[in-house]
């Protein structure tokens, strides 16, 4: 085992922690606590954002993707950029005029309807979930590759750490961490890749395809995970042993879908055009409706700046998304066995000992990159508790704004126990694709009522509940039938494995014909709301 | 309001055009797909690194036009109190 590896994770922790109590001297009231008194300048909320953003499913899924599938899962990473510049161009500044602590206080402040508060409560907590047990699952996967320990006690050992850390800080300590972990994740991805491109042209650029498809470089003995069939002859079990020669193609295994010839290069190979649009839309419209990342928004001090603080985050988020690419594609030449265990998630784990080899420079590249996915899992799910625990703090326990740092703790001690718990039992769940499906959901509820809410005065509370409930449950259905429930095949399989194609246009139709035919219930002080959503700050209105 | 839509609209559909076509394209011209540009093939320099930039750019423009917009919308609220 790589003996720079728990050093270096305690370090992260420590310093994650460290900061976390540095904060806590500047945390007095509960409003600090929630939105760090709305004083955090532009440049630090761009990295915490960013930081919060960057979870398990783009420092270790993207790659792992790309190393299965090819170009076509490059369309994750570009949706999950270009969501921003959808939140950029629909939601950013009117969403920050408006004052809203949470997604719940905008349906209060936009339509007056405590109903629609109770729903969109539940969706957070859902959403939230959904995001969250993903992210504690990647810890113990990851916990599991590195040191060989128990998946349990990573999952529960992150999951404590991040439980701890919000209950004492709050978000302002949560500002100044992810803004570190940011660029600790840049840094674990960026350093790593320059030697791995070197030691690349220093074996003489070997082919990332080659005629006969992925082969092995060096003689490499693999355990079998899972009981499958080689090549559609061989059949091999659990724990088995196999040695490859180097030069060998590596075997199809039954248990595992990648695509193992040049095809993988091509596009339109992993899903059809319709899942393709389908993931388009999710991820496009799905990240201004995380709670997470709106909660965010409420840390600047006025629209402009949102504006300008989105735009510095599209930037950052971008700059990292150039990387896990390549690890995909180097992962191919130095690490084809992960095609035979099915556990392409650890390729940005492991590629740098593999590519480098087991000397010191590779052991502590080895280290910095499971440092820096220590902090993606760190980071995601610190954002996401302390959203979901604002929610239950304000909307469950209905302290109000008044309630005290207490509650507050209490409120994080629930929100945490759920994921933690459905993290440690529910069994191997595909990181990227679970955290796609949260961005479905998230596109088929919130991302309508902000819109429409934000853009149309004719929006009302029984359309906006009538289009969360038909749009988000559908796909929240959808979800619940993918994960738990059998598999299916052919169209029935695209159209609830990939929901958002239908589903947020869907919700949009249903919000905008359930609004109109009871116009009626339009609140009677709309236009002086639009107003303060819109008018810039320099007319101090 | 109406003009920040308006923008907000045709911006998203420049990034719509430009990007949503581009896996209609691959499905239609496979050639266009297995191209080479530097020895690399073009769907993954398109989405792999030209696309961030891009998306850069239209927010970019972005803020500065919304900007541009609240200064006019600024002006003419304020001129007639003069």
């Amino acid at each position: 085992m790589n003996p720079y590896v728990i050093p270096s994770l305690i370090l992260v922790v420590l310093v994650t922690v460290g900061i976390g109590a540095y904060g806590l001297r500047f945390a007095r009231t509960t409003s600090d606590f929630l939105v760090a008194s709305r004083s955090v300048s532009p440049s630090w909320n761009a990295a915490a954002i960013s930081g919060e953003y960057l979870s398990a499913a783009s420092f270790l899924g993207i790659a792992g993707l790309v190393l299965r599938y090819g170009v076509d899962v490059l369309w994750y990473p570009v949706g999950f950029a270009a969501g921003y510049l959808a939140l950029l161009l629909f939601v950013a500044a009117p969403l920050r005029r408006s004052g809203a602590f949470t997604l719940p206080d905008f349906c209060q402040v936009r339509l007056r309807s405590p109903l629609l508060r109770r729903l969109a409560t539940v969706f957070v907590m859902f959403i939230g979930c959904l995001y969250l047990v993903p992210q504690l699952q990647g810890a113990g996967l990851t916990f599991t590759t590195v040191t060989g320990g128990s998946y349990t006690w990573g999952a529960l050992a992150v999951g404590l750490v991040v439980t701890a850390n919000v209950a004492l800080g709050g978000m302002r300590a949560i500002t100044f961490v992810q803004a570190f972990q940011y660029w600790l994740k840049l840094t674990a991805l960026a350093v790593p890749v320059i030697f791995l491109i070197l030691q690349w042209q220093a074996d003489g650029r070997p082919a990332v395809t080659p005629p006969v498809g992925a082969t092995f470089r060096t003689v490499t003995t693999v355990t079998v995970q899972q009981d499958a069939v080689l090549d559609g002859t061989t059949s091999v079990k659990r724990g088995d042993e196999l040695t490859f020669p180097a030069g060998a193609p590596v075997p199809a295994v039954s248990s595992v879908d990648a695509h193992l010839g040049a095809g993988w290069l091509l596009p339109g190979r992993e899903g059809s055009l319709f899942a393709t649009y389908s993931l388009i839309l999710a991820t496009f419209l799905g990240t201004m409706g995380l709670p997470h990342v709106l909660v965010r928004f409420y840390t600047n001090p006025d629209g402009a700046s949102a504006r300008r603080t989105t735009l510095v985050v599209l930037a950052l988020v971008g700059l990292f998304y150039l990387l896990p690419t390549l690890y995909g594609v180097l992962g191919r030449i130095y690490t084809p066995q992960l095609l035979i265990t099915g556990r392409t998630d650890a390729v940005v784990l492991l590629l740098p000992e593999a590519a480098l080899g087991g000397g010191a420079l590779g052991q502590l590249l080895g280290a910095l990159v499971t440092a820096g996915a220590l902090a993606a899992f760190l980071s995601t799910s610190s954002g996401l508790l302390t959203s979901v625990a604002g929610v239950v703090f304000t909307d469950v326990l209905r302290a109000g704004r008044g309630g005290s740092i207490r509650d507050f703790r209490v409120a994080t001690a629930l929100a945490a126990v759920v994921p933690l718990a459905l993290s440690v039992y529910v069994a191997n769940m595909d990181v990227s694709r679970v955290v796609g499906l949260a961005f479905a959901v998230a596109a088929s509820s919130f991302c309508p009522l902000l819109v429409l809410g934000i853009w149309w005065r004719g929006l009302t509370d029984v359309g906006a509940a009538a289009g969360i409930l038909a749009g988000g449950g559908a796909s929240m259905a959808a979800v619940l039938v993918t994960v738990l429930g059998p598999p299916l095949s052919g169209w029935p399989a695209q159209l609830v494995g990939q929901p958002a194609a239908w589903s947020v246009p869907l919700a949009f139709l249903v919000m905008v014909v359930g609004s109109l035919l009871t116009s009626k219930r339009v609140p009677a002080d709309v236009g002086a709301l639009m107003l303060r959503l819109h008018a810039p700050e320099s007319l101090r209105l | 309001m109406r003009a920040q839509l308006a923008l907000a609209l045709r911006l998203s559909l420049v990034v719509a055009t430009g990007l949503g076509a581009l896996p209609l394209l691959f499905a239609v011209a496979p050639a266009v797909g297995g191209a080479q540009v530097f020895g690399v093939n073009l769907p993954w320099l398109l989405l792999g690194v030209a696309s961030f930039p891009f998306l850069v750019g239209v927010g970019w423009a972005y803020v500065r036009w919304a900007e541009h917009n609240e200064r006019d919308f600024t002006a003419v609220i304020r001129r007639p109190e003069q």
